[in-house]
């Protein structure tokens, strides 16, 4: 049965002016965005049981975790994103992101318009590395392409 | 060059260790009749890291010095000559293939049993043994995809 290992999976954004996207180097960990919807209840009086429908859905967050590298060009474009205060708009704020899995028998690209909301480094230690979770905030719907 | 070679060469050209134990600083064994002090080099454990993509060059190893001598106070100065050497080195290029070294932490420190001379002839041995974490740059190459 094909699987899907998580080694050789990648993530990628478009830069500042671009629709060019960039793989982030060095990323040790990803999980991707996870949809979900949230509950409105419709019960009314004539009701068997409780009711409800889904709102609209929620992107989620993808989050996932780097070696820094303060030389490597994706790293420094995410702090980038993350620092900048020019133009707070939509238009400026949006980019688009790619997490591409290598499966058994092909590869899945999971696409989205979002914006990095955090860069957070690790705790620094004797034996350790730098590193950083990245948060990146789904807007709109993630979309998937299968190619075998 | 390994990393256990790679600190052999760089301990080989440190005078305030050579002048006591001289080219007696060898890796995993130490020659037949060899005179004390000496010095000898046990790569206990290496790891190696890894993103998703590829090998992240980044390596970490433990390795054991042993500390050999005739007496015990011998063994325990041997052992610090070596731990002035070794512990806080970092950020720098050792060995014959230019081993980066990014940090070298002296772990822990123990005695080891006392070699008991076969006969009248021989000697016995002190022998004190530190345990340093070593990191460095590996040269690897990318993962193919």
């Amino acid at each position: 049965m094909p699987v899907t290992p998580g080694h050789r999976t990648t993530v990628a954004v478009t830069t500042s002016g671009s629709t060019t996207l960039v793989a982030f180097a060095q990323v040790t960990s990803i999980t991707p965005a996870g949809p979900t919807r949230n509950d409105i209840e419709t019960t009314h009086l004539g009701s068997d049981a409780r009711e409800f429908i889904g709102t609209l859905n929620d992107g989620g967050e993808l989050t996932f975790t780097i070696e820094y590298d303060p030389a490597a060009a994706s790293h420094v474009e995410a702090i980038t994103q993350i620092n900048s205060t020019a133009n707070q708009t939509l238009a400026s704020q949006s980019k688009t992101f790619r997490v591409v899995t290598a499966a058994t028998t092909g590869t899945e690209n999971f696409n989205f318009s979002g914006y990095i909301k955090g860069f957070v480094p690790g705790e620094l230690t004797v034996d350790g590395l730098f590193t950083a979770e990245i948060t990146a905030k789904v807007s709109g719907l993630i979309t998937r392409t299968y190619t075998t | 060059m390994s990393i256990e070679t790679a600190i052999r060469s760089y301990l080989l050209t440190q005078s305030a260790l050579t002048t006591t134990a001289s080219t007696r600083i060898s890796v995993q064994t130490r020659d037949q009749g060899q005179s004390l002090p000496a010095v000898v080099i046990h790569l206990i454990d290496e790891q190696h890291g890894h993103y998703l993509t590829a090998a992240n060059t980044w390596g970490m190893a433990r390795l054991q010095i042993d500390s050999l001598a005739t007496t015990y106070p011998n063994a325990e100065s041997i052992d610090v000559l070596v731990r002035n050497e070794l512990e806080g080195m970092g950020g720098t290029t050792i060995g014959t293939s230019s081993t980066y070294v990014t940090s070298v932490i002296h772990d822990d420190r123990r005695m080891l049993p006392y070699a008991n001379p076969k006969d009248a002839s021989d000697v016995g041995i002190y022998g004190i043994s530190s345990d340093y974490f070593v990191q460095f740059a590996l040269a690897v190459s990318a993962i193919s995809t």
